[in-house]
């Protein structure tokens, strides 16, 4: 009975999002500290939502629009969100550990004080984003848009920023390698202050 | 009568939409180029465009771009916001830059901005595909 209880309890939680949570969504176009994960809303219009605080563990939002949407403090751990568009969205204090962001569309985005761990951003237009007190670690930004992107208090050093456009960026309090910052210069990138450059730790 | 009056309404808008061979800019360009065979480049931007700005300022200044855009096309530049638009040529973002043959046919399209080096792969196959 005990195994019977547990084994119901585990699919639940594997199962995730809340159909109830799905409906009021699209109902009232506004879901607080909803649960959709795992849930799959890909291709789907939620621009100017107000979604704050909600889980969106291992959702698919592939090809969906976030326009404007209203996203501080959400959960995004290992979603997929290739080609989805958080323009001018807020996404302070999200979670974007291990998500599939690529070739998404982050244009004018708040990701201020965000997480940022082994995502992958590559392809990504992300022209005026936010990173302010981001937490960024081995994230792919490679071949992305960054032009006009702020990064103060943050360390890249251990992200890849290969190909990326750098031009007017601004960077403040900032940890990059030799590298980056070689290429950064190139790309006529905007060091206000403090930034390091250090040797790439392997 | 209603589907009259519409079917007119339609009719004189489609005499009225300017073609790409009517636009004086595009005219004008072309007189000044008649003994070559560049494309024309039209390009989509507008003054509060960042992307725009770094593909004008810095990807179209880059030596070995702006070498290949001398001699393979003619720079035609439109304001979204306040030029008037050719028919046939819509956009979805900025920047959008249309490669046109002299005969006004749209030979190739590049949307959005990118560094100089795979801008200038994308620009040489256009100029490929169509020799």
């Amino acid at each position: 009975m005990k195994l019977l209880l547990f084994s119901i309890a585990i699919s639940l939680t594997l199962y995730g999002y809340d159909q109830m949570d799905i409906d009021k969504l699209l109902k009232d176009e506004e879901c607080k500290v909803c649960d959709f994960s795992n849930a799959d809303l890909s291709g789907i219009d939620l621009s100017g939502f107000d979604i704050q605080e909600s889980d969106f563990q291992n959702a698919n939002l592939e090809n969906s629009n976030l326009f404007m949407t209203e996203l501080e403090g959400c959960n995004f751990q290992g979603a997929n969100l290739q080609n989805t568009i958080f323009w001018k969205a807020n996404l302070q204090f999200s979670n974007l550990t291990n998500v599939n962001a690529k070739r998404a569309n982050f244009k004018g985005a708040n990701l201020q004080n965000s997480t940022l761990k082994n995502s992958d951003l590559s392809y990504s237009i992300s022209w005026k984003a936010d990173f302010t007190d981001a937490f960024i670690d081995t994230t792919d930004f490679s071949n992305s848009e960054l032009g006009d992107a702020k990064f103060y208090h943050n360390d890249i050093s251990s992200s890849n920023l290969k190909g990326a456009i750098l031009w007017q960026t601004k960077f403040k309090d900032t940890t990059l390698t030799f590298e980056q910052c070689n290429d950064a210069k190139k790309e006529e990138a905007l060091f206000l202050e403090n930034v390091i450059c250090q040797k790439k730790e392997q | 009568m209603i589907k009259i009056f519409f079917l007119f309404i339609l009719m004189v808008s489609s005499i009225c939409a300017m073609q790409i061979t009517q636009d004086l800019s595009f005219q004008n360009v072309y007189k000044n180029n008649q003994n070559n065979d560049k494309l024309v480049l039209m390009l989509y931007s507008a003054e509060t465009c960042p992307q725009c700005a770094y593909m004008k300022q810095k990807v179209f200044k880059d030596i070995e771009v702006k070498k290949f855009m001398d001699k393979q096309f003619v720079i035609l530049e439109k304001d979204v916001n306040k030029d008037d638009l050719p028919q046939g040529f819509d956009y979805f973002g900025i920047p959008t830059m249309f490669f046109i043959n002299k005969e006004g046919n749209q030979v190739g399209k590049i949307i959005g901005s990118s560094r100089a080096k795979p801008f200038l792969q994308q620009i040489q196959n256009i100029v490929k595909e169509n020799r």
